[in-house]
């Protein structure tokens, strides 16, 4: 492996992303707590992307850094692995520029493994039928527990106040589920609109299990309307 | 009786010497040895009288014979009968008997009454006295055994009885519910009753079984001799019987009877002590049974259980609950370990109980009074032998620091302790004049500070800190204003983590009000900002104080105020999601705005006014923050892993693998434990209790703190995941926040054990009314 980057911990369900490169710049990663989608994803950096990450892995050689946490856990942390150096600091943290550049391709690149799904979950929006749905992504089955049988959401307003929360059926029969690439499974928002200038967030919480076999509680989110930015 | 009617018939023709020979012979009958016997109407003696019917009158021949009608025959004359009832022309010439003959049942006379023969009689009183002593020592065998059958239903039945109170029983051992255990004792208690009584039947049967097998071997050893005397017999009978004597006959039939009896008896008798054996083998087994379904079901209840059960949590709770003063805690590991028997054992001493270190049902009971389960919070528990005490200063001290020149709350309760203190100052003339209660340390608080401090010997320089502020808390007298601020530590995940606690308080107007300030930066402006401080009330102000002990009982609002500052202790940095970091986690520092927990600001105000956190607490430490005893949950490994085995596979994995990092390597042990589907609760407890055991926590206190140092003092999501099952938690605010904290819940409705703010959480600030009213006691209540 070239090189890695983990960042876990923060409240339940606790961060646990992954993404490890190895020299040929072939990418494996997984997220457990996403926007969007949660799962494994693989891809390939392209000959660009990879020479820019050697770049930041080099400049960040040496650079010294300490973990500024906060007083109390949990909270979350980012790891770095890269040239046999470990680099270990809180999200929030200020950090040295070179590091800096490296945490932010590494940021870049976890972002972008979740257009390359191998299994996983998405958790969408149908704004025409005024309903989240969720989706089975990837080539591979997705085996996941339905821990919980709501979503939560929230309703912000133009100014990003708190109109409403609340709970929405799942409408899934509690219990482990495999499902195959393709399943879908719409959730209807009955007495909640969102207007264009509202943001809608709606989250799930289940489990899934991965390639290492061991189960992970997940946190999917969606967003709908205005959005945070 | 034909016989009777016939003598009777004869005598009617009185005179008729026949009859009267007749009759002699029938009074010699009589006279025969033995039982009457009953003569027909042909004068042969019988044992018993004819059956058949009676006849008429009937005519006697001169032969003595009786017919029906007369004899056609001619008319004799005078006839003569002789001593055969033969009637002559003329008399017998034979001398006339003079001495009178016995006529035997056959109507042969003879000279002597008919008797047994002697050798007969020997034998017969021989075979009479063996045979009764065979048929007593026969009669001991079947009737000794004679209520075994009824004796071993009985025991089957009490043998079922018990493995069906082991079987109810064992449906509670692992049922996390306050019933549980007396449940469970109840049924031991009924196995026991029910495997005494199968016992007390095996017992009873293997007595009386010697005298069984000893009346059989006397039978046995008796049968050589009786074979013998049955051969003898075979010899004799014949002889005996060509005696042609009746009586000796009727002996030797009486010996032939008592031998085929006694052979009978003897070999119905031995058959059955044959049995013997098999019957004891069934009682047995009915017994064996029902003492191993007895033992099975005191087995979570005692010492040597060998395995985990929920019910030894409950009881471990309530036994740390009721233990004596210096007596340590035992971990509620689910495992009836020698330390959990001693607190049994002594507890057992302390309340009279004679449990043989067993927990039954009067313990059970007696337990159940003094530390009864509770439901708080979603979790079964106990109220702890401690008492919940929320953070603790570092330095003891909970005044912060004033000085000349500073302003607030913390200087309106010196001046209310200063002035306290004048009045309390024996003499004429007070040291200074009343201070003004307003916060401002001027030169007049400042001047009596200084006489304070002169007065306790500390060095007179008007700085109010940890040494004043002990003087100043001994000085009686009432105060209603002050300030806490004070820096704590605890351990959670096994790492030490601290924070400043900060508050105002004041008693006005029926109310503690419990001021915080905290001061919000990044986007302060945010409407979440003014969320969260809704949620603080929301959730924090829902309590009362109620005075102790008085009629009628004061109450005061205990009112938590959450204020934006822009000077404050708290600083909390508000953040909002952005195109780099789309999904940012809130912590303790950090709020985020898409963060809608309703918990997360309460539960960090929680630590702002004191509090510990109540989730991923070594379980010591969990105790003497909640006043709670931990639940017992998980008490096996999901996939039945031994625990010991456990210890192994983290001593292996720590021990070995020299090329991974100390954080990489706990990363392993979180993915064995993963494997093994182990979670908070009991056997993750054990499991650490194995580990300590077998391998030392290398000074550390507990397994979470050895792991923290294992990972050189490094916290890191691994050490998080790591020490979770083996550490505890609650749903409460200060805990894992699951109980009734979803927006829009009305906590003014929630189940007083289901809020997530508890009593304990508000206690000392309704323990702030005993300082405006000394001597008073104070507890929390539900508004």
């Amino acid at each position: 492996m070239f090189v890695s980057y983990h960042r876990s911990g923060g409240p339940r369900p606790r961060s646990d992303e992954l993404v490890e490169i190895d020299d040929a710049g072939a990418a494996r990663a997984r997220r457990v707590v996403a926007i969007g989608r949660t799962g494994s994803f693989a891809f390939q950096l392209d000959a660009a992307a990879l020479a820019s990450l050697r770049k930041a892995v080099s400049g960040a050689a040496n650079t010294p850094v300490e973990l500024q946490a906060p007083g109390r856990p949990p909270y979350e942390t980012e790891e770095v692995t890269a040239g046999g150096e470990l680099f270990r600091f809180h999200p929030g943290q200020k950090l040295p520029r070179p590091l800096y550049t490296l945490a932010n391709r590494l940021r870049g690149i976890a972002e972008e493994a979740m257009e390359h799904p191998v299994s996983g979950i998405e958790l969408t929006f149908d704004q025409p039928h005024n309903a989240v749905v969720l989706l089975a992504l990837g080539a591979a089955p997705v085996a996941v527990e339905w821990t919980a049988d709501h979503l939560a959401y929230d309703l912000f307003g133009s100014g990003q106040a708190l109109l409403q929360s609340g709970v929405l059926p799942l409408g899934l029969s509690p219990g482990r589920q495999v499902l195959q690439t393709g399943w879908r499974h719409a959730i209807e928002l009955t007495s909640i609109t969102v207007a264009e200038d509202q943001t809608f967030q709606a989250k799930l919480h289940f489990s899934m299990t991965f390639a290492d076999g061991r189960a992970r509680d997940c946190q999917v989110t969606v967003i709908a309307g205005k959005g945070w930015f | 009786m034909p016989g009777e009617f016939s003598i009777l018939a004869l005598q009617a023709q009185a005179g008729n010497a026949a009859v009267q020979r007749v009759l002699q012979r029938r009074n010699t009958v009589v006279q025969r040895e033995g039982d009457t016997i009953y003569m027909d109407e042909s004068g042969v003696g019988h044992k018993e009288p004819s059956k058949t019917k009676t006849h008429g009158v009937f005519y006697m021949d001169e032969q003595g014979v009786g017919h029906k009608e007369p004899s056609k025959t001619k008319t004799h004359g005078v006839f003569h009968m002789d001593q055969h009832g033969v009637g002559h022309k003329e008399p017998d010439k034979t001398p006339a008997r003079t001495t009178p003959f016995f006529m035997d049942e056959k109507g042969v006379g003879h000279d002597a009454p008919d008797k047994v023969r002697s050798s007969v009689k020997k034998a017969l009183g021989a075979i009479q006295q063996v045979h009764d002593a065979g048929m007593a020592e026969a009669t001991k065998v079947t009737d000794g055994m004679a209520p075994w059958a009824a004796r071993l239903n009985e025991a089957k039945l009490k043998s079922a009885t018990a493995l069906t109170a082991l079987n109810t029983g064992a449906g509670f051992w692992q049922v996390e519910a306050a019933d549980s255990g007396q449940n469970a004792a109840t049924q031991a208690e009924a196995a026991d009753t029910a495997a005494a009584a199968a016992k007390k039947a095996h017992d009873d049967t293997v007595a009386e079984s010697v005298g069984v097998k000893a009346a059989a071997k006397k039978i046995n050893d008796w049968a050589g001799n009786f074979a013998q005397n049955r051969n003898r017999f075979g010899k004799d009978k014949a002889r005996w019987l060509r005696y042609d004597s009746p009586m000796t006959t009727s002996a030797v039939n009486k010996i032939q009877e008592l031998l085929d009896n006694q052979g009978r008896a003897s070999l119905d008798a031995l058959n059955l002590a044959g049995t013997v054996d098999a019957e004891l083998a069934r009682f047995k087994k009915e017994s064996d049974d029902a003492a191993e379904a007895a033992k099975k079901a005191w087995s979570p209840l005692a010492v040597g259980g060998g395995t985990t059960f929920t019910i030894v949590g409950i009881l471990q709770q309530k036994l740390n609950a009721t233990r004596a003063n210096g007596a340590n805690r035992t971990s509620i590991s689910s495992f009836f370990d020698t330390a959990t028997e001693n607190l049994l054992t002594a507890y057992q001493a302390a309340k009279g109980i004679n449990g043989a270190s067993k927990a039954g049902l009067a313990t059970w009971l007696a337990l159940d009074a003094d530390a009864p389960s509770i439901v708080v919070n979603g979790q079964l528990t106990v109220k702890a032998k401690e008492e919940a005490t929320g953070s603790t200063p570092l330095d003891g001290n909970r005044h912060p620091m004033v000085s000349f020149g500073k302003t607030g709350n913390a200087v309106k309760e010196l001046q209310q302790r200063l002035n306290n203190w004048r009045a309390a100052q024996p003499g004429p003339k007070p040291p200074f004049k009343p201070l003004k209660v307003d916060g401002i340390f001027g030169f007049f608080t400042n001047s009596a500070t200084k006489k304070f401090q002169a007065s306790v010997n500390i060095q007179a320089n008007g700085n109010v800190g940890k040494l004043t502020w002990g003087e100043l808390d001994k000085v009686p007298g009432g105060i209603t204003i002050g300030a806490q601020s004070f820096y704590s530590e605890e351990v959670v995940e096994g790492a030490t983590a601290g924070g400043t606690s900060a508050f105002d308080w004041e008693v006005k107007n029926n109310k503690v009000t419990i001021t915080v300030r905290i001061k919000f930066t990044g986007a302060s402006s945010h409407p979440m900002v003014n969320t969260w401080l809704d949620d603080i009330r929301s959730v924090w102000n829902n309590y009362k104080a109620v005075e102790l002990g008085a009629n009628p009982a004061r109450q005061y609002d205990i009112e938590f105020v959450p204020k934006k500052s822009s000077s404050a202790p708290h600083k909390v940095k508000v953040g909002k999601p952005t195109k780099k970091n789309p999904d940012p986690r809130s912590d303790t520092d950090n709020w985020y705005v898409n963060d809608t927990r309703r918990g997360l600001a309460p539960h960090e105000f929680g630590h702002l006014v004191g509090l510990d956190d109540e989730y991923n607490r070594p379980e010591e430490s969990y105790v003497k923050t909640t006043g709670l005893e931990p639940a017992v949950a998980q008490t096996r490994a999901a996939d039945g892993a031994g625990s010991r085995t456990v210890a192994d596979e983290i001593n292996a994995i720590l021990t070995g693998n020299p090329t991974l990092t100390s954080d990489q390597k706990l990363g392993l042990v979180a993915d064995k434990l993963d494997n093994h589907g182990i979670i908070t609760g009991a056997f993750a407890r054990l499991v650490a209790q194995r580990y300590q055991a077998a391998y030392g926590f290398n000074g550390a206190a507990d397994i979470s703190q050895f792991f923290y140092q294992y990972n050189n003092n490094d916290w890191t999501s691994n050490l998080t995941r790591v020490t979770e099952p083996f550490t505890v938690s609650n749903g409460s605010l200060m805990g894992e926040m699951t109980s009734n904290l979803a927006r829009g819940q009305d906590l003014t409705t929630v189940a007083p054990h289901e809020h997530p703010v508890q009593p304990r959480h508000v206690q000392s600030f309704a323990n702030l009314l005993e300082l405006v009213f000394p001597g008073t006691k104070w507890k929390p209540e539900r508004r």
